[in-house]
């Protein structure tokens, strides 16, 4: 039985969600904030949680930052109200697996938590929901280490960096995407992702760009990108840069 | 001295990659100092506070989590809670797993030092232990608009999570009343419902009530 942590100082809401997904069949913990939920942690493993942002004694910014910190690879889930101090591309970066803007419908929660306990070979095999806006993104790299120190490109558990300088796709629209490294041989991966958010001023270390979240890719890139990814150990589900 | 500038400490013993690193580390901006042997990183952890360690899995055939637990251990208290990097070229799940507890992260080799300085600066930046006073005070600095503007936040945080409670009890309500389940359970939801509505109503008097009050004050 897969586990949940639900954490947030609304008890209304707190229960709700916790008999909710309980009656789908997850094992739910709860907390009201951030020290309650590392309490939990200490004694219990977990396979999500479901954390919100705004929280008393310990919030939801400070409480991704010790996971992060602990090298946490649990997927989180973060609602997020409104905008706080903490963008959508930090989120991402901190390893976050989803953001879900309260009030969204529960059908989308329990979308998002069947994704998360997907096989890892399903992994990218999803047809993504259909968006009315698509884009095109053609590109052509050398090799995946040299793009990531270049900043051109950087791959996380979930998705992936491009930088851009002039034409920016829009957030929450979908992407076509073709990106092929020659180095240190061709590998081209193609499939489709959304625009989880755009960056269009650069800033020091940061150049502007867009962070894409995969959701299908094709054969063979899928597996060969999997590969690359458990020799990179990565904690960001999108990296900021 | 500088006391905002990040210093690191590189701990390996291949001396060509210690020296690169240190180079790279100094032209980041960093005070960079190299150990070549578990005994001159304990010497050094010992008389100075780093921002970060970087270690090697294997110093001389020691081990580099032997190291990392001594630098956690009181012996070293300078650094007990520095972030720790640990750099390996023969990465398992296990080490991984084991080192998961004592570092902040770890760096695969071979591994671009660039990429190492951006890995580097992004712990630095999420790690509350190492940020200077001078930086986060300002920050502190409490000004009207961003009071006002916290308030409004508090609200939409509220009022958004007792919505999300009505419209998660709304589903479900409309779900049961679809398959015609259990009676009492219908009246539950809807009693639920009704008090969720209400709490609501209730954030937003309180909340324009507040503001009514400012108004006043304000003439």
């Amino acid at each position: 039985m897969k586990k949940i942590l639900v954490v947030d100082d609304d008890l209304d809401l707190r229960e709700i969600l916790t008999e909710t997904l309980k009656r789908k069949g997850y094992l739910v913990y709860s907390a009201e904030n951030g020290i309650r939920a590392l309490k939990i942690l200490e004694t219990e493993t977990v396979d999500a949680i479901l954390t919100d942002i705004h929280m008393p004694e310990m919030d939801g910014v400070e409480f991704l930052k010790v996971l992060h910190n602990r090298m946490s690879t649990i997927p989180v889930v973060l609602f997020m109200s409104e905008s706080p101090n903490l963008s959508p591309e930090e989120a991402y970066d901190l390893g976050v697996f989803a953001i879900l803007k309260k009030p969204y419908p529960q059908k989308l929660l329990f979308e998002v938590f069947s994704r998360i306990f997907m096989d890892a070979a399903d992994m990218w095999k999803l047809r993504p929901p259909r968006y009315h806006d698509a884009s095109q993104i053609e590109l052509r790299l050398e090799g995946i280490e040299e793009s990531i120190s270049a900043s051109l490109f950087n791959i996380g558990r979930g998705g992936a960096y491009i930088q851009s300088k002039t034409s920016f796709p829009k957030v929450e629209s979908q992407v076509f995407f073709n990106i092929e490294f020659n180095l240190p041989k061709k590998i081209t991966i193609s499939g489709i992702g959304i625009v989880r958010w755009v960056r269009q001023e650069s800033r020091p270390e940061m150049p502007s760009g867009f962070g894409i979240e995969f959701f299908f890719i094709d054969e063979p890139g899928r597996s060969q990108l999997t590969d690359i990814l458990k020799n990179l150990h990565r904690q960001q589900f999108i990296p900021k840069v | 001295m500088s006391i905002a500038k990040k210093s690191v400490l590189v701990i390996d013993d291949d001396e060509v990659l210690l020296g690169l690193l240190v180079q790279e580390f100094t032209a980041a901006g960093f005070q960079s100092v190299g150990a070549k042997t578990a005994a001159d990183a304990h010497n050094k952890v010992g008389n100075q506070k780093f921002s970060v360690i970087l270690v090697d899995l294997q110093i001389y055939g020691q081990s580099g989590l032997r190291i990392v637990e001594q630098i956690r251990s009181s012996k070293f208290g300078f650094n007990s809670t520095t972030p720790i990097v640990l750099m390996s070229g023969h990465l398992n799940v296990e080490t991984v797993r084991k080192a998961g507890k004592l570092v902040q992260s770890v760096l695969a080799k071979p591994f671009n030092a660039k990429d190492a300085i951006r890995q580097i600066n992004s712990i630095l930046d999420y790690s509350s232990t190492d940020v200077p006073k001078s930086v986060t005070s300002s920050n502190d600095i409490e000004n009207p608009a961003s009071k006002a503007s916290a308030q409004v936040s508090k609200l939409v945080h509220d009022v958004s999570g007792k919505l999300m409670v009505a419209s998660m009890l709304c589903e479900q309500l409309h779900e049961m009343l679809s398959n015609h389940q259990n009676l009492d359970q219908e009246k539950d939801l809807a009693v639920r419902l009704d008090e969720s509505l209400k709490k609501i109503d209730a954030i937003l008097k309180s909340a324009s009530s507040g503001n009514d009050t400012n108004k006043t004050d304000s003439k």
